[in-house]
């Protein structure tokens, strides 16, 4: 078969496989959940590792960072030993960064400890390629990342090509894991029409002009609103449309309706 | 040349940022007539401290802006969504992490001098080759999939000769005098080879010394 047409069905699988994960990643309602998806994104994507980090904005006792990897035990025990989160230069410039950071640039760095760090990484399974994606968050920092060992030049093009899957994994793993996070409120996410129902209302819509957008009565709109009030234990609809934005999920909303962008994009690609 | 910047790191790189402001004061302000605030003959907005990447493009020396661009996440403030939401449909949003908004984009009206290139009537000028050029280099590698912009007729005049078959999306209107439209290009390596191509042949066409180069662009180390 020749290289294009191996191309053109390994894009076809692979468009696939990105829209089965992303969906799970969505309907994910555990953090045990999450990390075994992370291991299907390293092995669907043929990567040597995958790491989502959290920071929370202040570093509250009850809001510890949230750190989900498939790196092995003895890398993170050796990680935390050595306190390579003070001089890794991953987690410095990825905060402070707009856009992906390539672990490539590290890797000239002539600051001992940071050399030896990289250097121990790639002992402990970590690919020598590396790419770190920040996450847009207004709660904290967040961060995604991944590995593999290719060849300098396969990696090239394969993190150009999949650099679009990266973002979009990386946002819907935080977005999963903040959506549940908030724990002074009930835990369970909003259905997606209680969801649906308070978007429109939070930008402006009344519960008619909602129902006509929905397609739904207008009684069936106002019970909605309700119960989404109810579940965020806000006083009134505008409070829940703020909390509900505050802890992203309305971004389980517009993953919906990007969903299908996303697939559309893909044809252009 | 193509550089790219956040916040001010160096002098050089201030000073970069303050020749942005006055020619984005030149462009908006006394050429088109934007309802714009000036400060000191600079034109900053409520976006400058969203923490953009800006792309700039300017002399061999590095020392002259000659264009520039800004770039903001959809999934934080952008115009679209702050300023301009009345040009998509039904409260619509376009938020995602593989889409940028694109603004303020403006050329040096001196740049035709500059580069001693005659703007033929139909031909784009050079500099704005480069910086959509710039634009999407930085997309491609970044995994970013659409460009989102709000922008005036002109805008889409020029982003349709260029190549980059922008699509409307909701409907335009009138902010003040201005015709408004939004829309989107997409990225592909398709629209990254057709910006080389013509940036390069305007290269040669103008017997620059310094020939293009894919890697002329330059990144700051912590955009």
């Amino acid at each position: 078969m020749d290289y294009g047409a191996y191309s053109l069905i390994m894009g076809i699988v692979m468009r696939h496989e990105f829209s089965r994960i992303y969906d799970e990643i969505n309907g994910c309602r555990s953090k045990a959940q999450l990390k075994l998806l992370l291991y299907d994104i390293r092995d669907t994507y043929g990567l040597s590792s995958v790491a989502y980090f959290f920071q929370p904005i202040l570093d509250r006792a009850d809001e510890p960072p949230i750190f989900i990897t498939t790196y092995s035990e003895e890398w993170v025990d050796h990680y935390v030993e050595f306190n390579f989160a003070s001089i890794d230069p991953v987690l410095s410039q990825g905060f402070e960064s707009f856009l992906p950071t390539d672990w490539a640039q590290f890797r000239k760095l002539s600051h001992p400890t940071s050399k030896k760090m990289f250097n121990e990484a790639t002992e402990f399974g970590i690919g020598q390629n590396g790419m770190t994606f920040p996450i847009h968050c207004n709660a904290g920092k967040a961060l995604f990342s991944v590995t593999n060992s290719q060849k300098q030049y396969e990696w090239q093009r394969h993190s150009q090509e999949f650099a679009p899957d990266f973002q979009l994994l990386g946002h819907a793993i935080h977005s999963c894991v903040r959506s549940g996070h908030n724990s002074t409120v009930d835990t369970s996410t909003l259905t997606k029409r209680q969801s649906e129902c308070l978007l429109w209302v939070s930008v402006g819509k009344t519960a008619a002009e909602t129902a006509i957008i929905l397609d739904l009565s207008e009684r069936t709109v106002r019970f909605y609103l309700d119960e989404a009030k109810q579940k965020l234990k806000a006083t009134n609809i505008t409070q829940a449309a703020v909390k509900a934005s505050r802890m992203n999920l309305f971004v389980q909303t517009y993953g919906y309706k990007e969903r299908q962008t996303t697939k559309r994009l893909y044809d252009t690609r | 040349m193509i550089v790219y910047l956040r916040k001010a790191g160096t002098t050089a790189d201030q000073d970069l940022f303050n020749q942005m402001h006055a020619l984005r004061a030149e462009v908006f302000h006394e050429r088109l007539n934007w309802d714009v605030a000036i400060s000191d003959g600079a034109e900053i907005d409520k976006f400058d401290s969203c923490d953009p990447l800006y792309v700039l493009s300017v002399s061999d020396d590095l020392k002259t802006v000659i264009g520039s661009v800004r770039l903001l996440k959809t999934l934080g403030p952008n115009m679209l969504r702050d300023v301009f939401s009345d040009l998509l449909d039904h409260g619509e949003v376009i938020s995602s992490p593989v889409i940028w908004e694109s603004s303020r984009f403006c050329i040096s009206p001196d740049s035709q001098k500059t580069n001693g290139i005659r703007a033929a009537n139909n031909r784009l000028n050079s500099v704005t080759i480069e910086l959509l050029f710039g634009i999407v280099d930085v997309a491609l590698s970044s995994g970013i999939l659409q460009i989102v912009s709000v922008f005036d007729a002109r805008m889409l005049r020029i982003l349709r000769a260029a190549g980059c078959q922008p699509r409307i999306v909701g409907t335009p209107r009138y902010f003040g005098k201005v015709k408004t439209f939004a829309g989107l290009f997409d990225i592909s390596t398709n629209l990254h080879q057709h910006l080389q191509k013509q940036l390069q042949s305007d290269q040669a066409r103008s017997h620059l010394s310094a020939p293009f180069v894919g890697t002329s662009s330059k990144r700051a180390p912590c955009a």
